[in-house]
């Protein structure tokens, strides 16, 4: 009887972190989908005619991991997307469009001594992410991802983002 | 009311010809409009909505990429105050609802029993990859109230032409058909007047101005010819009158005396008999002698005679009395308003006296009498023939007399006249049954012994008087 409980405790023991892992995949799945359709629905200024490939970039290999799966084979203005994962610095973010800094790795971004980043869309998920340097931040409302956007500070990254998309954000300009 | 609707003048005819020109015209391009409108209003709604869900669709797309319910929502609740849509639902691309949001007092069990709905349903799509439908579903009240509003504006449109028209067919009829009616009334006018001198004035130098011309042309020629037979029937009349004339004076008069014949003598008898409280003398004079005069010295004399005794006669009597000649040498005359023997008297005897003044014939002298006989209406007869027949009788009895005189009829005569025919027909009777008998008596000599001859007796054996003998 005891060995049985015992069993049993230890299958939900490993069953809880296994499914864990599974919810945080699928968040980073539907956070990398809304960082694809962010992508769909701005314009980078300075968009490089020899430019070959779209690329998404974040410091987390977990995230990249998630995201290159789940865009494999999509297309953001005819380009494929590559997932990287870079450094935070400003040599290797120079390859990016778009910058994610999860939450784990949101004291590399504190730390990273980056000045203002052109043409790169960064988006976290952290409180008070914007302030910190982001231009768009995730949050939960309701069991759902939705997100904040700083239009002021995505055109001063000079990228424009869609009306579309702005109105289903909270926007948080001062 | 009949006759108000009846075709019955050309003004009429004319005011229905416009009219349902005018009708048709109106009937068959508001029936091409009608229909037009009715297509126009199916394809406006369905371009609309497409529109509508065109513009729509953009946002929504980012809406359900971004999976933001709420924002579906508010897209699409402004829809919904479109009249004429009843709900707007937006499904992913496996047709799973997102959202559906449906119209006041509608339900998907409304949806589900109404099959006359139009369904407009666009794919939300980006980057030519498709995410979902947005589908709108309205009913056809857009149409209704568009079709409703098309009725009103096309029966206004209707009675406005109708109206229109009416007035001006009727200034058309009025501007148009004046010459024509002023043709008509001219020609009725000559129909009922018989006044072809009457002219129809030329209002237009059109055909119908042409017609008014040709009509007075015509009016000429039948005045003209009017006028022609006219004196054509007037000599004809005339014509016509002279013959009745002679024809009346060959039926009426004597050609050789120029008096009055037998015929106009018995109807002018007749006709005196049919007056009440009539009273006249007849005369009848039979010439003595005249014979002897007309196998002596022929028969011209004779005619020349009896003209002369015409003459005569008609200056013994008044002019309004009547003088006729009966034929032969016998004359008639009606002295009128006498009854008595003495007035009479005087007349016949200033007849007499006349006759038997000398009458010279181509210088022979000759002289005749006349035989004359009385009587008197109503005393003698109360008709022509008793009158004739007495008159007669009372001419024979002054013939037997000796001639030269006159005589009155009276009863007397008559009886004696009718024993007299009675005796001429029983002796043909008699001569038919051999009642005659012949006796021989002798005749003597002086010496009453020698008979040298004998004279024949013939003697009636009457059956009822016996054996009779004069």
């Amino acid at each position: 009887m005891i060995k049985k409980w015992l069993l049993g405790l230890l299958i939900s023991l490993w069953l809880i972190p296994s499914q864990s892992v599974q919810a945080i995949e699928t968040e980073n799945a539907l956070k990398a989908g809304f960082l694809f359709n962010f992508a769909r629905y701005s314009e980078w200024s300075r968009a490089q005619d020899t430019q070959t490939e779209f690329v998404l970039c974040s410091p987390d290999k977990h995230f990249i991991d998630v995201a290159s799966a789940v865009l494999a084979k999509r297309m953001v203005n005819h380009l494929p997307i590559h997932s990287i994962i870079v450094s935070l610095t400003e040599t290797d973010l120079s390859q990016c469009q778009v910058l994610f800094i999860t939450s784990d790795t949101l004291s590399l971004w504190q730390s990273a001594e980056l000045t203002q980043l052109n043409n790169i869309m960064v988006v976290g998920e952290t409180e008070d992410f914007i302030e910190q340097g982001g231009h768009i931040r995730f949050f939960l409302s309701s069991g759902k991802i939705r997100f904040e956007v700083s239009p002021t500070k995505l055109t001063q990254a000079n990228i424009n983002m869609s009306s579309k998309v702005l109105r289903l954000g909270r926007v948080v300009d001062n | 009311m009949k006759n108000i609707f009846s075709l019955d003048t050309i003004s009429k005819k004319l005011l229905f010809i416009l009219m349902s020109v005018a009708l048709v015209s109106t009937v068959t391009v508001t029936l091409v409009f009608s229909a037009y409108e009715l297509t126009s209003a199916k394809r406006e709604q369905v371009q609309s909505l497409q529109s509508l869900s065109d513009m729509l669709s953009p946002n929504i797309t980012a809406a359900v990429l971004f999976d933001d319910q709420e924002t579906i929502k508010e897209l699409i609740k402004p829809v919904l105050l479109r009249a004429d849509i009843l709900s707007v639902s937006v499904t992913n691309i496996e047709n799973q609802v997102l959202v559906q949001l449906f119209a006041k007092n509608v339900s998907q069990d409304n949806l589900n029993n109404n099959t006359d709905l139009n369904n407009i349903s666009t794919l939300l799509s980006l980057d030519n990859q498709g995410y979902g439908y947005l589908t709108i579903i309205a009913d056809n009240s857009y149409i209704e109230d568009r079709i409703a509003f098309y009725i009103k504006f096309l029966l206004f449109l209707l009675l406005s032409t109708f109206a229109v028209s009416l007035f001006l067919s009727l200034f058309l009829q009025r501007k148009f058909l004046s010459p024509i009616l002023y043709l008509a009334d001219t020609a009725d006018k000559i129909t009922t007047s018989h006044d072809y001198s009457l002219r129809a004035k030329q209002h237009s130098k059109d055909e119908i101005g042409q017609l008014a011309t040709c009509f007075n042309s015509m009016l000429d020629t039948i005045e003209q010819r009017e006028s022609v037979l006219e004196s054509q029937v007037k000599s004809r009349t005339e014509a016509l009158e002279n013959a009745n004339i002679q024809l009346h004076e060959f039926a009426y008069q004597d050609g050789l005396t120029d008096l009055p014949n037998r015929r106009y003598f018995y109807k002018k008898l007749q006709s005196m008999l049919d007056v009440d409280d009539m009273h006249f003398a007849l005369i009848f004079i039979d010439l003595d002698g005249f014979k002897e005069i007309n196998d002596t010295l022929g028969h011209d004399h004779g005619d020349l005679l009896l003209h002369q005794v015409a003459k005569r006669l008609r200056n013994c009597v008044r002019g309004n009395d009547t003088v006729a000649r009966l034929g032969g040498d016998e004359f008639t005359l009606i002295i009128e308003g006498i009854n008595d023997v003495e007035r009479a008297s005087e007349i016949a005897e200033k007849i007499k006296q006349s006759l038997m003044q000398c009458i010279s014939i181509n210088g022979a002298q000759v002289y005749v009498t006349g035989s004359i006989g009385l009587t008197f209406y109503p005393a003698d007869g109360r008709s022509v023939e008793d009158l004739v027949r007495h008159a007669d009788q009372a001419m024979y009895l002054s013939k037997s007399k000796g001639r030269n005189r006159y005589e009155f009829f009276s009863y007397i005569i008559e009886e004696q006249a009718i024993e007299k025919r009675k005796i001429i027909e029983e002796i043909r009777v008699a001569l038919r049954e051999d009642q005659f008998v012949l006796y021989y008596q002798p005749i003597f000599d002086l010496d009453g012994i020698n008979v040298s001859k004998a004279e024949a007796l013939i003697r009636w054996l009457h059956p009822q008087r016996g054996l009779i003998g004069y």
